[in-house]
């Protein structure tokens, strides 16, 4: 099924928009809604066009799926999925470590970066932190967790989840 | 419905045992055409290869430009200026990182002539109802510029998580996908415009899969009956004034023509495409005479793409305007 977001739900989400940079949240909607989709125990944040949760209600409740997938609620705090790095990299440079052309590609086999290969990077980054990774014109190509320094202070990061999930993955849920 | 079978002359079974097709299948579409060589010989090509430029991520200059730098050669098409066709691919066009970051959908040049029929606008609600892998689904969502609402319909789970996969790479919003069969669709009356690719025998995708040269003609009677059923879905679905475009990927008038009768005989009128032509070829108009089928004159509107005489697969449109509710 696909629902509006609660209010406990909405508030997440900003926050965590919010939390990297102030206004991200207003531009990353952009002119969609907040919305849910409750399949298989997963809450799933999706971002949607206004009409579409004014479709009949036997749909909105008999929905696989819906909109665009920015991430997902885990124990009501919302964890940033894929589309949502996509949409966030549009929008700010936080929280994100930048790649050379060929890191991009090692990177979308999920292989880890190594400080070598980072171009430019958020300097509040830690180890431990998820952050965006993307290739040398700031286009998101995943999600990665920083190991640790290397070479120049900058991070090792370990692939969670890139892009190369659409290659790979269609045959799994 | 029993599709015609159509006496095979002996040229027509020399060459389907030389080139490995069935006898009744080449006697139909010699009947088909007025270029059964041309036809018969495309079907034997390797079919030209295309992609389609995605307008919700980047446009189709920006998209040419990084794939050039790739060492891609491409070229412009007639039909859709975001369509490009691959002269030259150094690497699968489907693993590059336009790819992979929603830029590119892979897709015949024909198949853009559907959702350009539908003609969906900013606002609007649309069903997709035959709507997996999805080429055709991200079109309608972008031309209808990521709002409104879009219902895409697919029964089969494997096929969904591809559905569900290229919409989300591409960056679609205003989709909601219905896992299912087109038929339980509920409601009535509350979609503007619907657009049925139906589920058919594919004569059209011979080129690039030589297994269907072998088909049994019996796969024709089965799939009018699915086509049938999904029709009528879409006929109650459909608002009154509202506009389907049935399409198909097969060349059989039982499957094309046929179907669109059925709704001809309902009051729907045929409405002329917004195109007549692709790689500069005038497209196949509709068959209004065939055995065993009454067709009306008004089917000569709807348009058939042959691969050898047109740079596509095989793929039958039309397009149709619900009557308004009476008084």
């Amino acid at each position: 099924m696909i629902r509006t977001a609660t209010n406990d739900e909405a508030k997440q989400v900003v926050r965590f928009f919010e939390g990297v940079e102030s206004g991200l949240s207003v531009a990353v909607f952009a002119d969609q809604e907040l919305a849910i989709v409750e399949r298989d125990d997963a809450h799933i944040v999706v971002l949607v066009s206004p009409a579409l949760l004014h479709l009949p209600e036997p749909l909105l409740a008999e929905a696989d799926h819906g909109g665009l997938r920015i991430g997902t609620m885990e124990d009501g705090v919302f964890a940033l999925d894929l589309q949502g790095a996509v949409r966030m990299s549009a929008h700010t440079r936080r929280q994100t470590v930048r790649v050379s052309e060929q890191a991009t590609r090692v990177f979308l086999y999920g292989k880890p970066i190594l400080g070598d290969s980072v171009k430019s990077f958020d300097p509040r980054l830690n180890p431990g932190d998820v952050c965006i990774v993307s290739n040398p014109r700031w286009e998101a190509i995943g999600l990665g967790e920083v190991m640790g320094r290397f070479k120049g202070d900058r991070p090792a990061v370990r692939a969670v989840h890139d892009l190369g999930t659409y290659l790979r993955d269609q045959d799994r849920d | 419905m029993k599709a015609a079978r159509i006496p095979a002359g002996p040229k027509a079974r020399e060459w389907a045992r030389r080139n490995g097709f069935s006898d009744w299948m080449v006697a139909r579409l010699v009947r088909l055409t007025d270029d059964p060589a041309g036809l018969l010989e495309g079907l034997k090509a390797r079919p030209p290869r295309y992609l389609r430029a995605n307008p919700l991520r980047s446009d189709v200059d920006e998209v040419r430009k990084r794939l050039v730098a790739r060492g891609f050669e491409l070229a412009r098409t007639d039909l859709d200026s975001n369509v490009l066709r691959i002269t030259h691919a150094p690497i699968s066009p489907g693993a590059t990182h336009e790819h992979l970051l929603g830029m590119t959908m892979m897709q015949d040049l024909s198949s853009v002539s559907a959702p350009i029929a539908l003609d969906a606008r900013p606002g609007e609600t649309v069903v997709d109802l035959a709507a997996a892998p999805g080429v055709k689904t991200l079109h309608v969502a972008a031309d209808m510029d990521n709002q409104g609402a879009l219902v895409a319909v697919e029964p089969d789970p494997d096929r969904m998580r591809a559905l569900r996969f290229n919409l989300e790479r591409t960056g679609v919003a205003n989709a909601l996908l219905r896992l299912g069969p087109g038929e339980e669709v509920p409601g009535t009356g509350w979609a503007d415009r619907i657009l049925l690719d139906a589920p058919c025998t594919g004569e059209g995708t011979i080129p690039k899969d030589r297994k269907r040269r072998r088909g049994r003609i019996e796969e024709i009677d089965a799939l009018c009956r699915v086509q049938s059923s999904l029709i009528d879905a879409a006929d109650r679905v459909l608002r009154p004034g509202g506009t389907l475009v049935y399409a198909t990927c097969t060349f059989a008038p039982e499957e094309n023509e046929a179907q669109v009768q059925r709704l001809v005989t309902r009051g729907y009128e045929v409405e002329p495409l917004p195109f007549d032509a692709c790689g500069g070829v005038p497209l196949m108009h509709g068959v209004t005479e065939w055995p065993g089928l009454e067709l009306d004159p008004a089917l000569d509107r709807a348009r058939r793409f042959l691969p050898g005489i047109h740079p596509t697969l095989g793929f039958f449109v039309a397009k149709l305007r619900k009557p308004e509710a009476g008084p």
